[in-house]
C-alpha cells in the first residue's frame, strides 16, 4: 500500500472514532440503546459505560492522529468495531464489520512517514 | 526518555485521569443533599413507599373481579392519589389540602439517575414518540432513544409515553429478563 493510501486510511479512522467519541461524550443517553442487553445486567450505570468508551475512542484516534504505535491501536479499533459488529448485528453490524477490516489493513501494513513511529 | 515514550506516557496518563473523572461524576451512589431536602419537606420516603404498598393492596382486593384495563386505571389513579397526599401513617384518612409539591422534585435529568426524583406530571409532560418517559416500577424511564428500536413497534411502546407504564410493561413482558435489562440501562430517575 502507497503512502498516500495509508495516509487517507488512518486520517479516515481518526475521524470516525473522533467523531463518535465526541459524540458519546456529550450526549450518553442518545447511544444507550445501542448497548447489548446484558449490559444491563452488569451494576455500572449505561450512560457511564458510553461515556467512558467514548472517552477511549477520542483517545485513540488522538493516538492515530500523532502516530503513535499506530498498528497496535489500529488493531485495537479493529477488534472494538468487531465487538460492536457482533454485539450489534444486523446493517450496523456489518458495517462496522467492514469498517474493521480496514482497521486490520491498517495495522498489517507499515506506517506511513507522517506518524511518530516512523521518525 | 524517548520521545515517543514520553507522548505514550503522557497520552495514557491523560487517558487513566479522563476515565476516573467519569466514573467520579457518573457513580450510582444516593445524592445525599436531596435526602436532607426531602426530610426537611416532612416527607418520609419509607413511609411513602409504605404507604404505596398498603394503597396498592387495598386497590388489588376491590378489584378482584374487574377487567385488566380498570386495573390499570386504578394503578394510575392509586400513583396519583399517592403523589397529591400528604404523607402519613394513617393511610385512610383523607386530606383535603393537595401536599404543596417538594422542593427535590426535578424537572430534568442530570447524568445519575439516583439524583433524580420526578413526579408523575412531569413524566406526563414527556408525552410524545419525540420526548418519551415513562414510569415502570417506581422507576422513571426516558425511552426516547429506543422508541424506535422497540421490537414490538413503535405504536406500542408510545403508549407508554407520559404515563406510569407498570401494567402495560408487566403484561406485555413480565419478568422477561432481556426487557428488564435493555430498561434498566435507560433509567433516568425515581418516580417520587
Amino acid at each position: 500500500m502507497n503512502q498516500n493510501s495509508l495516509k487517507l486510511l488512518r486520517f479516515g479512522y481518526v475521524v470516525l472514532f473522533a467523531w463518535f467519541g465526541v459524540m458519546q461524550l456529550l450526549y450518553p443517553q442518545m447511544w444507550l440503546s445501542y448497548l447489548p442487553e446484558w449490559i444491563g445486567y452488569l451494576p455500572i450505570p449505561g450512560e457511564m459505560l458510553v461515556t467512558l468508551n467514548g472517552w477511549f475512542e477520542i483517545i485513540a484516534a488522538i493516538m492515530l492522529l500523532i502516530g503513535v504505535h499506530t498498528r497496535i491501536v489500529s488493531f485495537l479499533l479493529a477488534m472494538h468495531l468487531f465487538f460492536i459488529a457482533y454485539t450489534a448485528g444486523g446493517a450496523v453490524g456489518m458495517r462496522d464489520f467492514v469498517l474493521g477490516i480496514l482497521g486490520i489493513s491498517m495495522a498489517m501494513c507499515s506506517v506511513d512517514d507522517w506518524t511518530l513511529d516512523s521518525r | 526518555m524517548k520521545k515517543k515514550t514520553l507522548i505514550t506516557l503522557i497520552v495514557g496518563t491523560i487517558f487513566i485521569i479522563g476515565s476516573g473523572v467519569i466514573v467520579y461524576v457518573k457513580r450510582p451512589i444516593m445524592n445525599l443533599e436531596n435526602i436532607e431536602l426531602v426530610k426537611n419537606n416532612d416527607t418520609n420516603p419509607v413511609a411513602e413507599s409504605e404507604n404505596i404498598e398498603e394503597t396498592k393492596e387495598e386497590g388489588d382486593t376491590q378489584d378482584e373481579n374487574k377487567d385488566s384495563e380498570q386495573v390499570v386505571e386504578n394503578k394510575e389513579v392509586v400513583q396519583q392519589k399517592v403523589i397529591d397526599t400528604p404523607v402519613s401513617n394513617n393511610v385512610d384518612e383523607p386530606t383535603s389540602d393537595p401536599a404543596p409539591a417538594p422542593e427535590t422534585v426535578a424537572t430534568k435529568p442530570s447524568t445519575n439517575p439516583q439524583k433524580n426524583i420526578f413526579s408523575l406530571q412531569i413524566v406526563a409532560q414527556h408525552n410524545s414518540s419525540t420526548n418519551c418517559w415513562t414510569a415502570i416500577n417506581g422507576n422513571v424511564y426516558d425511552i426516547t432513544s429506543f422508541v424506535s428500536q422497540h421490537p414490538g413497534g413503535v405504536d406500542k411502546i408510545s403508549r407508554l409515553c407520559g404515563i406510569d407504564g407498570t401494567a402495560q410493561f408487566t403484561n406485555q413482558h413480565g419478568s422477561t429478563k432481556k426487557a428488564q435489562a435493555s430498561l434498566s440501562l435507560l433509567k433516568i430517575g425515581q418516580l417520587n
